[in-house]
This record gives C-alpha cells, sequence and structure tokens, in this order.
C-alpha cells in the first residue's frame, strides 16, 4: 500500500515531467538540429490536454504550474502571458470535455491537435496587448500543427502507459465521470 | 655385288640425294633457311597467324567475359568507395567551412580591444515560434554574464538575457523584445532597434527620417556598452510612417542570418 503511495506521488509525477521535457527538447533541439528553420512539431499540448483531462483539480493546478515554469524556461516569451494563455487552455480544455463528456482516445487526439494550434493564437492574442511591433506566424502555426499530428497519438499512448503501469488510470477517469 | 651394279636410274637418285645434302649444308654453313623451306613455311606463318588470331580472340573474348563476370562485383564495390569517398568529402568540405568561420572569428577577436571574447555553439532554439531566442553551450561557469553582446563576423546577433551554469539564452535581433541603440551609417540618424518577426527588426523612434535611403547601413551606436561601436546590425529594407501617424520607422534586414548560425561570439567589456 506504502509502495504505491510512493509510485503515485513521486514516480508519477517525475515520469510525466520527463515525458513534457522530452516533448519540449524534441522541439527545441533535436528538431532545430535536424531540420534547421522548418517549423518544429509541438507535443507538449498533447501532455498538457491528457493530465488536464485524466487528473483530479488540485493535480491540474500542480501540472499547469509545472507547465508554466518548464514552458518559460526555454522561450524569452513573457511569462504572465505564458501563465494566462495556459489557464486559458486549460479552461478551454475542461469547458469542452465538460460539455460533451469526451474521454476516448480520439478525443484526447482531437483536443490535442486543437490545443497544438489553439495556444498560440490564445498567447499572440494576450501579447499583442500594448505591444507596437507584434509578430505572429499563422503558416508556421498551421505547419507545426499539421506536422504534430502523426505524433501525438504516440505522446498520448505513453501517457496512457505510464497510468496504465502504475494502474491509475481507472481511478482517474472514474474521478472525472463523477 | 650385285648392290655395286648401279644403273643410271640409281645413280641419279643417289646424286641427287647427295646433291641435296650438300646444298643444305652449304645454307646452313651460310646461316640461311633454305628455299624449299622457306617457300612452304611463309604459308604455314600466315596459317599459324591466322589460328593465332583466332585463339587470341577466343583468348581475348574469355579474357573479357571473365573481366566482365568481375566487373560487376568491382562496380559495386567501386560505387560503395565512390560513397564513403563523397561521405568523406561532405565531411571535408563541412570541416572546411568551420575552419572558415572559426578563421574569421578568430581574426575577429584582434579587432575587438576593448572586449574580451568567448566562442560558443548554438544549442537549441525557442519554444515558441513567435519569439526568437537561442541557447548557446557556454555560462556562468565560463565568465559569461547577463546582457552580454553577441555577435558574428558578420555583425550583431544579439545579447544574453539569462545565465545558467553552462547554458545562456540569446535574445536575437528578430525578436520583439529586443532593444538596442543604433545609428544608421551615412546620415547618423540615431533610433532603437527591436524585432519585427522572421529575419526582420525595425529601427524605430528615428530622428531625421526623410534623410534615409533603402539600403543604408544601421550600425551600434556610441551610447551602449554591448558591443563595438559602429558594428553592423542590418540594412534598411523599407520606410514607414507610424500607425499613430507620429514619426517613422525602418524594417531593417539583419545582416547575419540567425537560422544558419552555429557559433558565436559573445562580449565582455574589459
Amino acid at each position: 500500500m506504502m509502495s504505491k503511495t510512493i509510485l503515485r506521488k513521486i514516480l508519477i509525477p517525475l515520469l510525466f515531467t520527463a515525458l513534457i521535457l522530452f516533448a519540449i527538447n524534441i522541439q527545441c533541439t533535436v528538431w532545430y538540429d535536424l531540420f534547421g528553420d522548418l517549423p518544429p512539431i509541438v507535443l507538449w499540448p498533447a501532455i498538457f490536454v491528457y493530465l488536464f483531462t485524466t487528473r483530479e483539480w488540485r493535480d491540474r493546478t500542480l501540472w499547469l504550474v509545472v507547465f508554466f515554469i518548464l514552458l518559460t524556461s526555454y522561450s524569452v516569451a513573457i511569462p504572465l502571458w505564458v501563465f494566462l494563455s495556459l489557464c486559458t487552455l486549460g479552461a478551454l480544455i475542461r469547458f469542452i470535455q465538460k460539455r460533451f463528456a469526451a474521454l476516448a482516445t480520439s478525443d484526447l487526439v482531437i483536443f490535442s491537435v486543437l490545443s497544438v494550434f489553439t495556444y498560440p493564437i490564445v498567447y499572440a492574442t494576450f501579447s499583442s496587448i500594448g505591444a507596437m511591433n507584434f509578430t505572429f506566424n499563422l503558416w508556421s502555426h498551421i505547419f507545426s500543427t499539421l506536422i504534430s499530428i502523426p505524433f501525438i497519438p504516440p505522446i498520448l499512448f505513453m501517457g496512457k502507459k505510464i497510468d496504465r503501469v502504475l494502474n491509475i488510470e481507472d481511478e482517474g477517469l472514474l474521478f472525472i465521470k463523477l | 655385288m650385285q648392290f655395286f651394279k648401279l644403273n643410271l636410274k640409281s645413280g641419279f637418285y643417289v646424286f641427287t640425294f647427295i646433291a641435296i645434302c650438300f646444298l643444305i649444308y652449304t645454307l646452313q654453313q651460310e646461316r640461311k633457311t633454305p628455299y624449299f623451306v622457306l617457300a612452304p613455311s611463309s604459308v604455314t606463318i600466315k596459317i599459324q597467324e591466322i589460328y593465332k588470331s583466332f585463339a587470341q580472340t577466343i583468348s581475348t573474348t574469355t579474357t573479357h567475359y571473365l573481366q566482365i563476370l568481375n566487373l560487376k562485383e568491382q562496380l559495386t564495390q567501386l560505387e560503395e568507395e565512390n560513397q564513403k569517398l563523397k561521405a568523406q568529402l561532405q565531411t571535408l568540405k563541412e570541416v572546411e567551412i568551420e575552419n572558415d568561420r572559426l578563421t574569421r572569428i578568430t581574426e575577429l577577436r584582434s579587432q575587438l580591444p576593448h572586449f574580451t571574447d568567448i566562442a560558443a555553439r548554438i544549442s537549441g532554439r525557442d519554444l515558441f515560434t513567435d519569439h526568437y531566442s537561442l541557447f548557446i553551450d557556454k555560462g556562468s561557469e565560463q565568465n559569461i554574464p547577463k546582457l552580454a553582446g553577441i555577435i558574428t563576423p558578420d555583425g550583431v546577433v544579439g545579447y544574453t538575457i539569462d545565465v545558467q551554469a553552462n547554458s545562456a539564452r540569446i535574445l536575437l535581433l528578430t525578436d520583439r523584445l529586443m532593444s538596442i541603440d543604433a545609428v544608421v551609417q551615412r546620415t547618423r540618424s540615431r533610433g532603437m532597434i527591436s524585432g519585427y518577426g522572421k529575419n526582420l527588426s525595425i529601427l524605430k523612434f528615428l530622428d531625421r527620417p526623410q534623410e534615409l535611403s533603402i539600403g543604408d547601413l544601421v550600425v551600434t551606436s556610441h551610447e551602449q556598452k554591448l558591443f563595438p561601436p559602429g558594428y553592423p546590425i542590418g540594412q534598411i529594407s523599407s520606410i514607414h510612417v507610424h500607425p499613430s501617424g507620429v514619426g517613422h520607422y525602418a524594417v531593417i534586414t539583419p545582416t547575419v542570418d540567425a537560422k544558419k548560425l552555429s557559433e558565436v561570439l559573445v562580449l565582455r567589456a574589459k
């Protein structure tokens, strides 16, 4: 019993943090080395979606903070706008999930693809406030979203696998249903 | 005694035999081929030549056939070797290009008497597509401070905004959060450089904009301390009136293409 608690409290967050870092580094470093200036695959929103749809509100809040810290450490983006964008994205995911009671894997994939495309728009909307030379690359985002699609299911699978191996997935889903 | 009873016919035969023997002996002494040998041998040589030619043709054909059999194998080997050599050549070209870059950086060092510099490699880039920053593989352990100028032999790249132990983040000229004091080299019009998205910057708060023309070189001013004064930033590609109607701004194409960067120099004032 004790060991299961330890797994739940320590190992799962660590594994998910590693997964987030993996997704971010693929985008920032590996993609840059391999494909240069080609718009990169964006995979972290898929993990964000997975965690936001399968966790209770306390965990969601903690993951929101973790995402905020990790994203701002890999970008020069304005921290306040990053945080507000993450909150908005989380709220949107929860709203759609509650509205359509969506929990299937295909739903998560659709949510993830939408999040990959929506997050930069939300961030751009916030950061355009008072900005003189506001920049937004719509075509880059569309391209990033399209090439991210094949990679999103494996990332979601990895997230599910982490939960399944540690046997908490059903409990998480039960909580959402309740 | 019957043996010695020679008639004319037998005598002729004996005489002819002896005469031929003498003839052969005489010709042999003179080292000449006998005519009666010479005449048929010229024919046999011809025949021999024909046979030889035939044999050579067969031999050559067989050799060629065997060579063709080996040729395919050799071709495969040569193709593999060729591929390896091409790869080596490509690597050598890459090394040559890198060597050129590093030589230019080394030459640049001697031209910066008021700065100490540290060479660094690019290790990653910004997470968000709408922001333009790079990570380098040197940090505070290599004495890189915050707000250190980053240059290449072609011009200004940006400056460090966040320094970790073994890495630092560079804000690029093209990021909208960037600001550097700059002047137009020809007219000495001052302004502030800021990012304008992909591969572009703007020179805002311009004074005397009417004197500017497209193609003018924008350089670092004497007022800032991050870069050597007069160091190239970019060229004016267009001039616009601010949307508010007050003031002008010029769109700048930076001299350094951040997409192609591999190594940079981090400057520190002495």
